[in-house]
């Protein structure tokens, strides 16, 4: 039984790790520049040069889809980090402080929760103006709600646990409980729901990409490797077909990671 | 039943003003203004005196709050303004777009149920064959995808190489079957799990065992039992998905080029246009609410702990 749940672990977590050595690695990696362009070599097919041909302004596929890790990568992880500390912050403020502070930030929540996360995300992003920094904050804007919600309920109910009581009585501070006793507790399931969620995080941002609110123009980003394609969908369908495989694949590996974890963690699911 | 019926009207009425005052101060707090992005995409000559003109014609250099209140005040009358850019009446051109979204979304959401229910319920049922096993293989591929990509990949199959369908564009309803398969397909894989799931915790009940003793038709026992069940957990998450389905057609919408709210938004994003943008996200507030107020309902009527233990409270 134990073996069965250590292999998909190890697997995937390999994976995760060569995924990430792509991205750390990339200018080892390149063949060209994945930011060169040659109109003379445009829309080449396979070669010793270029592995996976080259794209309408000639820029080299196979360097283009290696840059693109990073930047999937960087923004994925970065924005994972960053909602993980806004959402603790706020779900251990409201559920151990309580009161007046509680009703107001819960309330806040309730509003923001009124408005489908994937379309409250694209106005954010869109009225800033498009950008990688502007998609890392639209999407944070909206990614943190949700995990707040869930931690300040998670609070709620270790409020009323043994050791917290007891550390109460002990005198200790209110500061000092909700770090050492009830940060631990909660830190471990929300990086768990965070890392099964990794797989949609970069999907919205290839989603946002393709919109053409992600990265900007030369920037090489798997979602605006398929909008660019767009237009050559009939002559060159692999140039549409290989950046969606990548992010697919990547997506997968982050979900197969996710899950892995998960079970390798609960007893209680298979 | 009458106090879970006031308690969640009045949280959805009180979100739904939330709503109202984002969707107002939020997009006047990001810089950018509509009067210069107005000139500069319309290739005026931006002169000082033109561009205070149009404020003044609508109203930008009045305080905040007092715009807010006359906007408001309109909304309640069912009256969104007119947009900046074009000068169109607000609600009605939303309402246009919507109903191309809304279309392609409830097919989609017909092709979800229909599979998610089917494929779900087998796969429980026949847990570990074969089936069971290909289809969590194929539904773990699927989630993966981007929807966008998806639906060029099917686009290219389906009406390029084989010339089934039409290419793209709107019209007759064989250009509706591509956009709201592909926008099914990306919700299918978390619904069949969950029908899964549920399933399979109800056959562990004492119930569905007794029925099962009882010597019912395994048919019946999925009927009246298994599928009952799980009802109420499918249909909540159905709700929080159709806020969902919104957003993922608004994407579908842009690669098949079909003139639904997801292109206007765009562009009432590009001419910062504020009427229809506040309209939007008011409308999209409203929708969301409603259905998932509409679920709750539902889930309470036909499962009286909900509805009795609202009422303890």
């Amino acid at each position: 039984m134990k073996k069965n749940k250590r292999l998909p672990f190890i697997i995937s977590s390999t994976l995760v790790g060569l995924l990430v050595l792509v991205a750390v690695l990339e200018p080892w990696l390149m063949p060209n520049d994945p930011y060169a362009t040659n109109i003379a070599m445009k829309l080449q097919s396979y070669s010793a040069a270029y592995p996976l041909g080259t794209d309408h302004l000639g820029r080299c596929v196979f360097s283009r889809l290696i840059a693109g890790a990073k930047v999937s990568l960087l923004t994925t992880f970065s924005i994972l980090l960053v909602t993980i500390m806004i959402s603790l912050a706020v779900g251990i403020t409201a559920g151990y402080a309580g009161g007046i502070l509680d009703m107001v930030l819960m309330r806040i929540c309730d509003i923001l929760l009124a408005l489908p996360n994937f379309i409250f995300a694209l106005v954010i992003v869109g009225m800033l103006g498009g950008g990688l920094f502007n998609m890392f904050i639209g999407i944070v804007f909206v990614a943190w709600v949700w995990y707040a919600r869930l931690i300040r309920n998670m609070v709620l109910s270790l409020k009323e646990a043994q050791f917290v009581k007891y550390a109460q009585v002990t005198g200790v501070s209110r500061y000092h409980i909700a770090r050492v006793h009830i940060l631990p507790f909660v830190f471990p399931q929300i990086l768990l729901l965070k890392l099964i969620g990794l797989g949609s995080t970069i999907l919205l941002i290839s989603e946002l990409s393709f919109l053409g609110l992600g990265v900007t123009a030369p920037m090489a980003e798997w979602g605006m490797m398929i909008s660019d394609s767009k237009t050559y969908l009939m002559s060159n369908p692999m140039l549409m077909f290989i950046p969606g495989v990548m992010i697919s694949l990547t997506v997968l590996i982050f979900n197969w990671f996710g899950d892995a974890v998960r079970d390798a963690l609960d007893p209680k699911t298979v | 039943m009458g106090r879970f019926l006031v308690r969640r009207i009045g949280s959805m009425v009180s979100a739904l003003w939330g709503v109202s005052l984002i969707a107002f101060f939020l997009i006047r707090v990001i810089p950018g203004d509509p009067v210069e992005a107005y000139f500069a995409i319309n290739q005026l000559p931006a002169s000082v005196e033109a561009m205070n003109a149009i404020r003044e014609e609508q109203g930008f250099n009045k305080p905040l709050l007092a715009q807010y209140a006359s906007w408001i005040l309109g909304v309640l009358q069912l009256d969104f303004g007119k947009s900046f850019s074009s000068g169109l009446d607000v609600a009605r051109s939303l309402a246009d777009k919507f109903q191309v979204t809304v279309t392609i979304s409830a097919a989609a959401l017909i092709i979800i149920m229909c599979i998610s229910v089917s494929v779900g319920v087998l796969s429980a049922v026949k847990q570990s064959s074969l089936f069971d096993r290909m289809t969590r293989t194929t539904v773990f591929m699927i989630a993966s995808m981007p929807s966008f990509w998806l639906a060029f990949i099917l686009v290219y199959v389906v009406a390029l190489k084989w010339g089934l369908l039409p290419l793209l564009g709107w019209g007759t309803w064989q250009h509706m079957i591509l956009p709201s398969l592909t926008l099914a397909l990306g919700f299918c894989p978390y619904y069949i799990r969950l029908i899964r799931a549920g399933i399979l915790e109800q056959l562990q009940q004492p119930h569905v065992q007794y029925a099962r003793a009882r010597g019912l038709k395994e048919s019946v026992i999925v009927r009246r039992y298994l599928l009952k069940g799980t009802l109420p957990s499918f249909l909540t998450s159905l709700a929080m998905t159709c806020g969902g389905l919104l957003g993922g057609a608004a994407i579908i919408e842009i690669v098949f080029t079909i003139p639904g709210i997801g292109r206007h938004i765009l562009l009432a994003m590009e001419t910062r246009d504020y009427t229809v943008l506040q309209g939007f996200i008011l409308l999209i507030g409203f929708f969301y609410t409603a259905i998932n107020f509409a679920a709750d309902l539902f889930c309470a009527i036909i499962d009286p702990r909900i509805r009795l233990k609202e009422g303890v409270q």
